[in-house]
């Protein structure tokens, strides 16, 4: 018998049949006009998830390592080490610029973020980073509030400021 | 009927009309450019500008800006890899690899040119299947129409991993989609299904987060980590030219052009299906065109025909879209839908006056699609150099924007911060799904198809019990599925026939 293998891919797997495990015992209390489609993706997910485990864990020919999506594959870093460095940076420049939405509103947001990320992430100069940044704001100022007259969430922040102030 | 297709003509060719199909062309040019600013909340928020304008201006101005939509909402797909339609996504998996080798001209090039071809040949099926086509959309009832919706997936699936067990993982990650679908209340039994008692996941998960979130945010996190601008690994050399064979290419594969114009057109004629399934069905049947397992392991790394086949596919199903909506009052989509509120705001009835009393509108609708397509396609090559030099950015300047359209977009779909939460979580899982080797294809068809799905296949089981399972056509649709499951397995025997065993190393 083969030795037995664990990837990143059997984590899928089995995060996959648990979600379908989920969905299967979940559906039972629903009426059959709400359980039908669920309880059958629930019990395809979870054998297939089962069939694709079993065969990536008993590394059956036409392993994990042969597979690959007709989609776009990542370039990645030939350095490891650089490469987890800059997945973390970004994925915390893209969790700051959800926080800022989420704290001041996309309308304070937008130019705080592209400024804070040309100029500490980027270390672009101060003229490139001035000048995208109120490009970037006239884009966003000049479509959506403007001319679309789009309504954008108070952030949470300014929104708690407003009421120790008094304002509206 | 040959002179109601002139005064089609004539009709877009009258000063305001056609200053009216320019503006609405270059709105929409624009928005189709802006990822998740779809094409349908765009028209929603032209309608209140049509209430002085006769349907002569009117619909060439809708009409315009629409089909405008679709061309260029390509061009993001194919130079940052974020989807600027939801049925410019199939036009990522090989346009974003080309411009990642510096092919991004000849990309480009391809998509525009047979987005055109595809454009000409949807208002041609419009122009033609008009007075025959009721039979063949009258006669798919809950069932069949489930079983194209099943035909769409497996295609998706099968084709969407290589190796062995491709077939598998493609499986498990539509299935994955179907399941996100199902958040949200049941429209059958109105039962809150996985909404973890939050309002906001009562109308499910938006699909424009979704969709940014699982291909955008991966590409951005690809770009910072390589530090390099978009088109880093190749220089992109004399991008006119490389437009030109991509314009080229839309002719050395004309044959595949038209057949995926034609999907398009079969596809968009089936209220619901559209965009969201034609453009993988057309990738599918693109990828299944190679002819060796090798020319296969090309697609997803930037052959230039998995950008051929999507690109004219998205143009022609909008003709063929127009033809339930005008013919029947069913729209086929979104954005057929508010077109059709459009109609009604003219005074315009979709049914057999379309068809007779305002022939002449019809056909000047076919019209507008062409002339605005050539309008916006001329616009997009003559722009191209510019537009292919900004792969050439260095990535520091580039993930701001990128991330800033990724965010407006999203926001834009809801205007509710929730959006922003399910973008990051769909962010994490298209990264995660690249690193397994997941492909996010059949994820996104069974997301957007999951909801109608369910609905067919509830109508039908109600409806007929298990004897749905034995009509003709759900039949001959279920032999075409395992038909396209054993596909890849006949050809690979059937290369081995020709080759002989490959020598063991």
């Amino acid at each position: 018998m083969n030795r037995i293998k664990f990837s990143g891919n059997n984590l899928m797997n089995l995060f996959m049949i648990a979600l379908s495990c989920a969905v299967i015992i979940t559906a039972r209390d629903w009426p059959l006009r709400a359980a039908l489609f669920p309880m059958t993706l629930g019990i395809s997910g979870a054998t297939l998830a089962v069939a694709e485990l079993l065969l990536s864990l008993f590394g059956i020919e036409g392993g994990a390592k042969k597979q690959t999506a007709v989609d776009y594959s990542p370039s990645g870093n030939d350095d490891k080490v650089l490469e987890r460095r800059r997945t973390l940076f970004i994925a915390l420049w893209i969790i700051l610029f959800s926080l800022l939405i989420f704290l001041l509103g996309l309308p304070l947001a937008v130019p705080l973020f592209v400024f804070s990320y040309l100029k500490f992430q980027g270390k672009e100069s101060w003229g490139i980073t001035i000048l995208m940044t109120a490009s970037c704001w006239l884009f966003f100022n000049g479509l959506f509030v403007q001319l679309l007259h789009t309504s954008f969430e108070e952030g949470y922040l300014l929104a708690v400021l407003n009421q120790l102030t008094g304002g509206n | 009927m040959f002179d109601a297709f002139v005064q089609g003509l004539l009709i877009n060719l009258q000063p305001w009309p056609f200053m009216y199909l320019l503006i609405g062309a270059a709105i929409g040019f624009c928005v189709g450019i802006l990822p998740g600013l779809g094409g349908g909340t765009t028209l929603s928020l032209m309608l209140p500008f049509i209430y002085t304008m006769t349907p002569q201006e009117a619909l060439p101005f809708l009409l315009g800006m629409h089909s405008v939509c679709a061309t260029t909402g390509d061009i993001t797909s194919v130079l940052f890899g974020i989807p600027g339609e939801a049925a410019s996504v199939a036009t990522i998996v090989d346009g974003y690899p080309m411009t990642k080798k510096g092919e991004a001209g000849r990309a480009l090039g391809a998509v525009l040119m047979s987005s055109l071809v595809g454009a000409i040949v949807g208002a041609a099926f419009l122009a033609v299947t008009i007075p025959f086509v009721a039979p063949l959309v009258l006669s798919c009832g809950s069932p069949e129409m489930f079983m194209l919706i099943v035909l769409g997936f497996t295609c998706i699936a099968t084709l969407s991993g290589h190796g062995k067990r491709g077939l598998l993982l493609g499986l498990l990650s539509g299935i994955l989609g179907f399941m996100c679908s199902l958040v949200g209340q049941d429209k059958q039994a109105g039962i809150l299904r996985f909404t973890f008692d939050l309002l906001y996941l009562w109308e499910g998960l938006p699909l424009v987060p979704v969709m940014i979130g699982l291909f955008a945010i991966p590409e951005v996190v690809d770009l910072a980590v390589r530090g390099t601008g978009i088109a880093s690994q190749a220089p992109l050399g004399k991008l006119g030219k490389g437009a030109m064979e991509g314009i080229k290419d839309t002719f050395r594969y004309f044959g595949l052009t038209m057949r995926c114009s034609i999907i398009g057109a079969i596809a968009g004629l089936i209220p619901g299906l559209g965009g969201g399934i034609s453009q993988w069905l057309s990738y599918a049947h693109a990828q299944g065109s190679a002819r060796t397992e090798e020319e296969r392991d090309g697609f997803g790394k930037g052959d230039v025909r998995g950008v051929l086949g999507p690109g004219a596919c998205n143009n022609s199903k909008e003709g063929a879209n127009l033809i339930p909506t005008i013919a029947f009052g069913v729209p086929a989509g979104t954005g057929m839908a508010i077109l059709m509120g459009g109609f009604l705001l003219m005074g315009l009835v979709p049914g057999p006056d379309m068809l007779s009393k305002h022939l002449a509108l019809t056909y000047s609708m076919v019209w507008t699609i062409v002339i605005a397509n050539i309008i916006a396609v001329a616009v997009s090559l003559l722009l191209i150099n510019h537009l292919a030099k900004l792969t050439l950015i260095r990535g520091h300047l580039m993930i701001p924007v990128i991330l800033l359209f990724c965010f407006i977009g999203t926001y834009m779909s809801g205007e509710t911060i929730g959006d922003i939460i399910i973008l990051l979580i769909f962010g994490v899982l298209g990264c995660v799904m690249l690193r397994c080797r997941w492909p996010r294809p059949p994820f996104i068809l069974g997301f957007i198809l999951g909801k109608l799905a369910e609905r067919y296949l509830y109508i039908s089981s109600m409806r007929y019990g298990l004897t749905w399972l034995y009509r003709p056509k759900v039949i001959f649709l279920f032999v075409i599925i395992v038909t396209f499951c054993l596909y890849p397995y006949i050809q690979m025997k059937l290369a081995r026939g020709e080759l002989g065993e490959p020598d063991k190393i």
